[in-house]
């Protein structure tokens, strides 16, 4: 009797099912690796339309994270500093600029640099016509999950806490994954993360940083913890509504 | 009998349905409560509504539109699959920030603004305007405010829906066109048109009636520069015959303040105070008199006024009345003039009044009633602290009348003042139109400018006004919509919303308030008197127009004017500017000749109709027609939804033999005088027999999408002569019926006693009194005065269903039944614990806090079809239910011709066992430590289990995308004379994806601290969770442990006029909520299930008149509760035919006593 199948395919059922397997293995794990907020939110980082350095700002001239942010205390949200922030040094910078140009020959490549400079004019631009500059947004919970800074820092969790190291970062991008889980973390061990209310907004988030990861973080967290009466909520109401 | 032989399966039919007669009545108070005559006469209809969560459409596609469904569907895929597929990129999100931030401003923070909002037809309500980030979301009453003193009503809850309509006017038309250049046009046409106006031949003005001091400077300035220039003010619900009978008793025009908070004794005579159009004041005064919150032991001193409603319609104020009695329409003004009589013969120096009375000897059936009354008002001790109030329908004689009795029993300067009102807010609305009409006739008008107002649509329809408005060339209308009037201009310009723009308004005190812009006009709008201003010629904007206009009306420097201002401004009212009250003397002898002069008609024979022209509470005279939020609130008494029937007595429906139908209205023809319309009738329990009950507002052809077509315009009946009450009108049945979204019977809970009132006297008495027994069980059931009229007092004492370990923390009882203070989640934290009272005795039922719940918590309209099968969202209801005496009407309970009126606030009840959490398998509801029943509506899957699961049925579910979809209208108003049966589907079925997102401008009045919901979750009252958090983010920052007492309000307590709702941290032992948690009158709604509500309720008093009606002293001491009774087995009470079985968790003692004590009694 001829055989219709070749002998191989007594292996075929073998085969399917290991390769069945196979892909199923690979489907949870992608869906595990790639379909998360670690995987998806971390590392986003939007080309802005002003090349605004935190690196500068903060690393290098030590402002403090309040001075553009100025609602963060108050409100639920840190607001993105209207046009004139910038202009409260910028204008002083400009002048000063043109007075170096005027005044020295020899400083005029640094001067007109700064006064040519595409990101300034783009800022002067908005703040003489008024229109506003479109930022994109990095930083972003969704609709549903309300998040007040203000209560976070008074709580005494640092901006580095979720920022991470912005005094470091040319051009913003997220760096926690912002995901529920990761926000109960938090709620579920404050200690890791409390600092003096004092410290909250320290422009050396590297200071921030070395202290959070010291040895004693947990024992000076809970001290904190206690003293504050601080007990984060973690029922649904708190953040949805 | 066997077994099987009672197994419904085995004797294939349904059970038989249950006899629920005895399960409504009340023995505390010997009356059967129903909701409608389907409810009270439990037709199957009924039950199957009651039965079902969702009624039967609400879950199911018929056959039919299953196939238009799938057509649509297959539709809808093949373009999805032309469509692009979004992309799993994140969406670009961009921030806009200021170029130069305002001070003050923190982003993301509320900013709040004291302005005012004018009352259709004069005064004003003092507001607070809630905006975030430039854009105003909320207003909430201004607590500086002398009148509205920080609450409002639904009409200023609605009206920032109108600011963000997407049917507004947007532009300025010429002729229905948008014209180039806009405004700027109009200027120059206006300033060469006006310029040769010579003496203002020919020019007239039409202006609704408005109380702005510089919109009354203005016209002078006009009427200066052009003397014959006519203003003529025009509104459709105008005060014309109370002012009228002011000037006979009074010589000139007065507007009368009612002081109801001082008030003992209170009458109305067809007067709706309590939906009155800016009624605030009267309904807050009117529910401090009805407080009884007495301190422990002080029961028996516990004091409560008295109201008296005489009607002829079923009005709120009827309902709240302790005694009402129902008087034929027609006879009306002679029953307030047998009244006067009876008055007057009693009170002291009336005689002559009394004298010239004499004619009116009360008919037999009301002698008693009138005299009781009488003797109530006159009682030396309530010496001023009466008032009788006469309703705009009655007579300009029955109101001077009635001026001359409020003198006489001292009411003058105590619980009523009068103010004079001035100028031309004091003309008579139709003669001024009349007058113009004729001059139109002759040719003696060629311009007529409008401002605001709608005549087109609202004038008397015997003026035929529309063609009459046609003859004039020139027609100038401002309004804020393009509605009729718009249409018959040649010229239309765009209002500016009073929350986008510059004015001034005296509330009905004459405090003058600024009003001031939250934000620039939207598109472009113009204030009245920016428009008057450039019909003179003037480059002027309107906040140049006010501060001079002040300058005039202060005189004062620069420097002092600019800080009263900027205090004016700040506070929301000039303070000091409420002229002081003089005393106005009634002149006796002219009102005596008045009543001389006076016929009161005669009652019209058996049979007869006649119709009351009323105002709707909630679209006014319709202007507020496009509104979805009010018109999707139901009726305060009616709880009709989108649509203005015609209502008729269950007495009258009888006689011509209609049917009552579950939301189907019978089509009828409506003649009056001459004019007929076709109209929808609906039975309306309470109501005279002659009387027809029409509210106006309905049928607008142009508004927009929402108001177009809703209601029968009913305008056409309306004729000069008979502006409030049109004798002699009859009815023709048509076949048909007209579907009437109608909520009465939603969300019922099977008659249960979750409604409670008593007698005052029976409070006095036993209002301190605690009930302790033992129940059947052996456990001690501590009952207060109003526990003890419900079914708790009857069910085993409620145990704890889980070891202390289970519990979840937040019941307030141990196991062992005794109370226990709230529970810190954790122990080095305290939690508040939140917690609301509701007083029934307040509580007026004007639906106010409907209105301010769906401003705050962004719930959405779902139109006339989906309120037909039971889905609209409000997070709360108002029940309302007539209760009819039992001994009198046990057969039939809606035979009861005056019937009483309950009403009952319901929100989600937050209960601390809550069944709808055990239920959730996704756990997308869940308690929250503050005690509160948390939505997190990202969890939720649309099973809808917790909705079926709950006993109160507050749960409401997104069927749709109600809230970010285009609002298209309901069925049965797309056009006139398509019926509802013929639309072929719900537009609903058509693809979410399909379908047109809710324009930008709806989405700004959206709050942006609640999420908006979509299609498939379920949702419900949250206690306003985001201003409890923002209240305890703020507490915090105030290094606060707690949030203090008072802090914040949520959002219907914030609005409610009667202060009825009451929220707070009920683990504060100081806190106003917790005072009122354990006062005597208070109880949990269905309390014997355990559910252990957050949400409590104050049983309502009412305070009759023990020669009206015995006081029922002894509620308790009834048939149903004996000694034999509760000493035996678990007490049974009777409820749906069977005895209730209630689970007790007993500890291993408890249930062996409680076997032993089951088995004894079987045994």
């Amino acid at each position: 009797m001829t055989t219709i199948f070749p002998k191989w395919t007594n292996k075929l059922p073998t085969i399917i099912a290991v390769g069945l397997l196979g892909a199923l293995v690979c489907t949870i794990w992608a869906v595990w690796y790639y379909a998360t907020h670690d995987y998806t939110r971390v590392g986003y980082m939007p080309k802005q339309p002003i090349d605004f350095s935190h690196q500068v700002h903060v690393g290098q001239l030590g402002m403090d994270c309040r001075y553009c942010h100025t609602g963060v205390e108050d409100s639920y949200v840190a607001n993105i500093p209207s046009a004139a922030s910038c202009m409260n040094c910028h204008t002083v910078a400009d002048q000063l600029s043109g007075y170096l140009r005027a005044a020295s020959s020899l400083d005029g490549q640094t001067a007109s640099a700064h006064w040519n400079n595409q990101n300034l004019m783009l800022v002067r631009a908005a703040y003489d016509s008024g229109r506003a500059i479109e930022w994109r947004r990095v930083h972003k919970v969704p609709d549903y999950a309300h998040f007040s800074h203000s209560a976070h820092l008074r709580a005494g969790v640092s901006c580095y806490s979720c920022h991470a190291r912005i005094d470091e970062m040319p051009v913003v991008y997220q760096a926690e994954s912002l995901s529920m889980g990761w926000c109960l973390d938090c709620h579920r061990n404050p200690e890791k993360h409390l600092v003096d209310t004092s410290q909250v907004s320290l422009t050396n988030l590297h200071a921030v940083e070395a202290m959070l990861a010291s040895a004693d973080q947990r024992e000076r967290g809970r001290t904190l913890r206690d003293r504050r009466r601080l007990d984060p909520p973690q029922h649904c109401g708190a953040c949805h509504y | 009998m066997s077994n099987a032989e009672q197994c419904p399966s085995t004797i294939k039919s349904k059970p038989k349905a249950k006899d629920r007669a005895h399960v409504e009545r009340s023995d505390a108070t010997g009356k059967r409560y129903w909701r409608s005559v389907e409810d009270a006469r439990d037709e199957p209809e009924f039950r199957e509504w009651l039965e079902r969560e969702f009624p039967a459409h609400a879950s199911e596609l018929t056959e039919e539109s299953r196939r238009d469904f799938l057509r649509i569907m297959g539709a809808s895929l093949a373009l999805a699959g032309a469509a692009t597929i979004p992309g799993c990129r994140r969406p670009d999100h961009k921030i806009l920030a200021y170029n130069r931030q305002p001070e003050d401003l923190v982003v993301g923070n509320p900013l709040y603004y004291a302005t005012a909002i004018p009352t259709p037809g004069g005064g004003a309500q003092g507001v607070l305007a809630r905006t975030i980030d430039g854009r105003p979301i909320k207003l909430e009453g201004n607590p500086l405010h002398p009148l509205n003193k920080g609450r409002t009503d639904a009409l200023v809850q609605a009206s920032i829906l109108d600011l963000y309509d997407p049917d507004r006017s947007k532009e300025v038309l010429r002729n229905g066109e948008p014209i180039e250049g806009g405004w700027r046009a109009f200027e120059s046409f206006a300033r060469t048109h006006f310029a040769d106006a010579g003496r203002g031949q020919g020019v007239a003005f039409i202006v609704e009636k408005m109380s702005s001091p510089s919109l009354s400077r203005m016209r002078s300035r006009i009427l200066n520069r052009w003397p014959e220039a006519r203003w003529v003010p025009h509104e459709a619900l105008d005060a014309e015959n109370t002012l009228a009978g002011a000037a006979i008793a009074f010589g000139a025009p007065h507007r009368t303040r009612h002081h109801l908070a001082k008030a003992n004794v209170v009458v109305t005579l067809e007067h709706d105070f309590l939906t009155r159009a800016g009624g605030v004041e009267e309904t807050h005064g009117f529910a401090q008199g009805r407080r009884v919150h007495t301190k422990a032991g002080e029961s028996a001193s516990a004091r409560m006024s008295r109201l008296y409603a005489i009607e002829s319609n079923m009005s709120l104020t009827g309902g709240a009345a302790d005694h009402r009695l129902r008087v034929d329409l027609a006879d009306m003004p002679r029953a307030a003039m047998e009244l006067a009589r009876v008055i007057a013969t009693k009170a002291e120096g009336a005689g002559a009044l009394a004298s010239v009375l004499a004619s009116y000897e009360p008919t037999p059936d009301r002698a008693e009633f009138f005299d009781a009354l009488a003797d109530d008002l006159v009682d030396r001790a309530n010496r001023g602290r009466a008032v009788v109030m006469v309703g705009e329908s009655l007579p300009p004689e029955v109101h001077a009348v009635y001026h001359a009795i409020n003198a006489a029993l001292g009411a003058v300067g105590e619980t009523v003042t009068h103010l004079p009102v001035e100028g031309w807010l004091a003309e008579s609305s139709v003669s001024a139109i009349r007058t113009l009409c004729d001059d139109i006739d002759a040719g003696r008008v060629h311009t007529v400018v409008v401002v605001g107002a709608n005549p087109v649509y609202t004038a008397p329809a015997d003026l035929d006004f529309a063609s009459r408005y046609a003859k004039v060339r020139t027609r100038v209308h401002l309004g804020l919509n393009v509605d009729e009037t718009a249409a018959a201009s040649t010229w239309h310009i765009n209002r500016a919303h009073w929350l986008e723009s510059w004015g001034d308004i005296a509330a009905d005190d004459g405090t003058v308030s600024a009003i001031q812009p939250m934000i620039a006009p939207i598109f472009n709008g113009k204030t009245e008197l920016e428009l008057l201003a450039a019909v003179m010629g003037e480059e002027a904007d309107a906040y140049e127009i006010v501060r001079a206009g002040w300058q005039d009306m202060l005189s004062l420097s620069d420097d002092e004017l600019e800080r009263r201002w900027r205090r004016a401004l700040h506070d929301g009212v000039l303070q000091g500017s409420a002229p002081r009250v003089r005393e106005v003397r009634v002149n006796a002898g002219a009102v005596r000749s008045a009543i001389g002069r006076f016929d009161a008609g005669e009652p019209s024979g058996e049979g007869a109709f006649n119709v009351l022209f009323q105002r709707d509470p909630r679209l006014h005279d319709g202007r507020f027609a496009n509104n979805g939020w009010l018109q999707e609130s139901p009726h305060p008494v009616t709880k009709v939804t989108w649509d203005n029937p015609v209502f008729i007595s269950s007495g009258a429906a009888k006689r011509l033999g209609i049917s009552v139908r579950p939301r189907q209205g019978r089509r009828a023809t409506l003649s009056l005088g001459g004019r007929e319309i076709d109209v929808a009738l609906w039975v309306q329990p309470g109501l005279a027999d002659d009387a027809l009950v029409v509210t106006l507002g309905g049928g607008r052809e142009r508004v927009g999408r929402v108001g177009a077509g809703v209601g029968f315009n009913t305008y056409a009946l309306r004729t000069s002569e008979a502006l409030a009450v049109g004798r002699g009108a009859t009815l023709t049945l048509l076949r048909g019926s007209h579907p009437i979204a109608c909520v009465q019977d939603h969300h019922a809970m099977e008659g249960r006693p979750i409604a409670r009132e008593f007698d005052v006297q029976a409070f006095r008495k036993w209002g301190d009194k605690i009930l302790e027994e033992k129940d059947s069980y052996g456990f001690t059931r501590r009952l207060n005065f109003a526990q003890r009229a419900g079914t708790e007092a009857h069910t085993p004492v409620n145990r704890e269903a889980y070891l202390p370990s289970q519990a979840h923390g937040f019941s307030t009882i141990n196991p062992d039944g005794t109370p226990r203070t709230p529970p810190n989640a954790l122990a080095n934290k305290i939690w508040e614990q939140w917690g609301m009272s509701i007083d029934l005795s307040m509580c007026t039922g004007c639906g106010a806090c409907i209105t301010a719940c769906q401003a705050e918590n962004n719930i959405p309209i779902v139109g006339k079809s989906e309120v037909l099968v039971g889905r609209e969202m409000h997070w709360i209801r108002v029940d309302r239910y007539f209760g009819s005496n039992i001994a009198e009407h046990e057969s039939d309970p809606t035979a009861d011709p005056n019937p009483d009126m309950l009403v009952q606030p319901v929100p989600c009840m937050h209960c601390e066992n809550a069944p709808c959490e055990v239920v959730c398998p996704v756990n997308a509801t869940a308690h929250g430590p503050g005690g509160t029943n948390d939505m997190a509506y990202n969890r939720c899957i649309g099973t809808r289990y917790c909705s079926n699961n709950c006993p109160y049925k507050v749960r409401r579910f997104n069927w749709f995308d109600y809230a970010t979809k285009q609002f298209k209208g309901g069925f049965g108003q797309l056009a006139e004379g398509v019926s509802d049966s013929l639309m072929p589907a719900n537009q609903h079925w058509v693809p979410p994806r399909l379908r047109a997102k809710v324009s930008e401008l709806q989405t700004m009045q959206k709050n942006p601290n609640v999420t908006v919901r979509s299609r498939g979750v379920m949702e419900k009252c949250t206690y306003c969770m985001q201003r409890i958090n923002r209240a305890k983010v703020e507490t915090k920052l105030q290094d606060l442990d707690r949030v203090p007492d008072g802090f914040f309000q949520v959002a219907c307590q914030q609005a409610c006029p009667a202060e009825a709702i009451v929220f707070g941290d009920i683990a504060d032992e100081s806190a106003g909520v917790t005072f009122l948690r354990e006062h005597p009158r208070s109880y949990m709604m269905l309390a014997y299930l355990n559910a252990r509500p957050r949400t409590t309720y104050m049983a309502r008093l009412r305070n009759p008149n023990p020669r009206l009606r015995t006081p029922n002293e002894d509620p308790f001491d009834h048939h149903g509760h004996t000694d034999d009774e509760s000493a035996g087995l678990p007490v049974r009470t009777e409820e749906n035919g069977s005895p209730v079985v209630s689970l007790p968790v007993l500890s291993d003692a408890g249930r062996r006593a409680a076997m032993a004590s089951l088995i004894s009694g079987v045994l």
